[in-house]
């Protein structure tokens, strides 16, 4: 996970303040400066551009240096591959999360101590959380291909509005491989825990009350040769923020889409909650997971058809649930 | 009269043996309640966001960075009582939710040999 920092500031080639640079040819010409900025700037940082992310335990910046946008990288398990999720949040001179931006991605493979390479260009869309849109939460999310591991960058145009554009540059790594089951892999026939009863599914479930999706265990509704939607999760852990949302999503799919597939949602710890022996299910291990919540789409010949790593919303998954449930 | 002397001997020898016993006592248990003393006046709190979560694991995360509101940056090691506090367990993907959303944190940490150490992590709203 990276973060970049950047003084706010116009880049000499944009005049256009606000305005969404939507079009190709300006596109092209934000891309230029952003590749002789990010190939003086950037590379030779590889892996670790981010100001804030290479020292450890000493103050990096002296108070009274306000008035910078932050980017984050929340993404755990970026691996080569097409189509890869990839994550983004901002974070305002304010401390507060912006929302507002238009996000211009321009991925940069590093090619050796002063060279990168410009690989890819995406759009950030922004997906609010669910149970934190009052408040202005969510992650803009982009999609690429990575086509070879190692490291890489990315050079952020964010503009918001009534603003000047700011441009951020943050390098992460991607992997030979994920550790979760790649799209098109066949997903891991876990045995998970099963229940019926509510009083016997809050024995392992965090959720209160204890939730619908314990009835099958992944491997007996992979069995079925339908699509499964995956959700692993501590919704009682975290009830506020991302997981408990989650599990919203999770319903909320189960609702418009509970006749076609299985859903299952499988708890992270084996007791519901991180205690002192950090024991988790056997599961976490089975699917690589190195982080949570994730949440996995799986088609009907068990094969893994996408997966969302921290809070995905309806609006995000529900389109490509509807295509594996089209196509399977 | 020798037997009388020898067992002034033996118990002057006993209540040497005593004294050096309890004396010692008295230093460890002395030396541990100061330890503990300076380690709890130690302890010292930044508030603000993440900015950074770096981990190898779902559990334990391996360092944070926080942004004060003044705009300073600090990093922490992380220890691992930070997950398993019985009261407000934060792993590191929880932290990693915390800097998404921009959620400011409390983070109690001591001064080491090696730089701050974050003994725990705490909502601040």
């Amino acid at each position: 996970m990276k973060t970049a920092t950047s003084p706010v500031r116009a880049p000499a080639h944009d005049s256009h303040g606000s305005e969404r640079l939507a079009g190709s040819a300006e596109r092209g010409t934000k891309t230029v400066a952003l590749l002789g900025v990010f190939a003086a700037l950037v590379v030779g940082c590889a892996p670790g551009v981010s100001a804030p992310a290479t020292a450890t335990g000493r103050l990096l910046s002296q108070p009274g240096e306000t008035g910078k946008l932050t980017a984050v990288l929340p993404s755990s398990d970026l691996a080569v591959g097409a189509n890869q999720r990839f994550l983004l949040a901002l974070i305002g001179p304010d401390n507060r999360p912006v929302t507002d931006a238009t996000v211009e991605l321009a991925f940069f493979k590093v090619t050796g101590p002063s060279q990168a390479q410009l690989r890819s260009q995406a759009v950030g869309t922004f997906y609010g959380s669910p149970a934190l849109s009052a408040v202005g939460r969510g992650v803009y999310v982009a999609r690429t291909d990575f086509n070879e591991a190692g490291d890489w960058g990315v050079a952020l145009g964010v503009t918001r509005p009534g603003e000047e554009s700011t441009e951020l540059r943050v390098s992460f790594s991607v992997k030979e491989r994920s550790a979760t089951p790649a799209v098109g892999q066949p997903a891991p026939l876990s045995r998970t825990l099963t229940a019926t009863t509510t009083a016997d599914v809050e024995r392992f479930c965090s959720a209160r009350p204890g939730d619908d999706f314990h009835q099958l265990s992944i491997d007996q509704a992979l069995a079925q040769r339908r699509p499964l939607v995956a959700l692993f999760a501590t919704p009682g852990f975290c009830t506020s923020r991302v997981c408990g949302p989650s599990l919203d999503v999770l319903t909320e799919l189960h609702q418009e889409y509970g006749d076609r597939a299985n859903f299952v949602h499988v708890e992270i710890y084996k007791d519901g909650r991180p205690n002192e022996k950090q024991e988790m299910v056997s599961t976490v291990q089975e699917w690589g997971l190195p982080s949570e919540p994730w949440l996995f789409i799986v088609d009907g010949n068990g094969r893994v058809a996408e997966k969302f790593e921290g809070g995905a919303t309806v609006e995000e998954v529900s389109p490509m649930l509807a295509r594996v449930l089209g196509s399977g | 009269m020798t037997g009388g002397k020898e067992l002034d001997n033996l118990l002057r020898g006993k209540r040497a043996r005593i004294a050096i016993v309890l004396g010692v006592a008295t230093y460890v248990v002395a030396a541990m309640v100061i330890s503990l003393m300076r380690s709890a006046q130690a302890t010292q709190e930044a508030q603000g966001v993440l900015v950074d979560v770096q981990s190898r694991e779902i559990v334990n995360a391996d360092t944070v960075t926080l942004r004060d509101p003044s705009g300073a940056t600090m990093s922490f090691q992380v220890s691992p009582e930070v997950a398993s506090n019985r009261e407000h367990p934060n792993t590191a993907s929880h932290l990693r939710q915390h800097m998404v959303n921009a959620d400011p944190v409390i983070i109690r940490y001591r001064e080491t040999a090696e730089g701050p150490v974050a003994v725990r992590i705490i909502d601040a709203d």
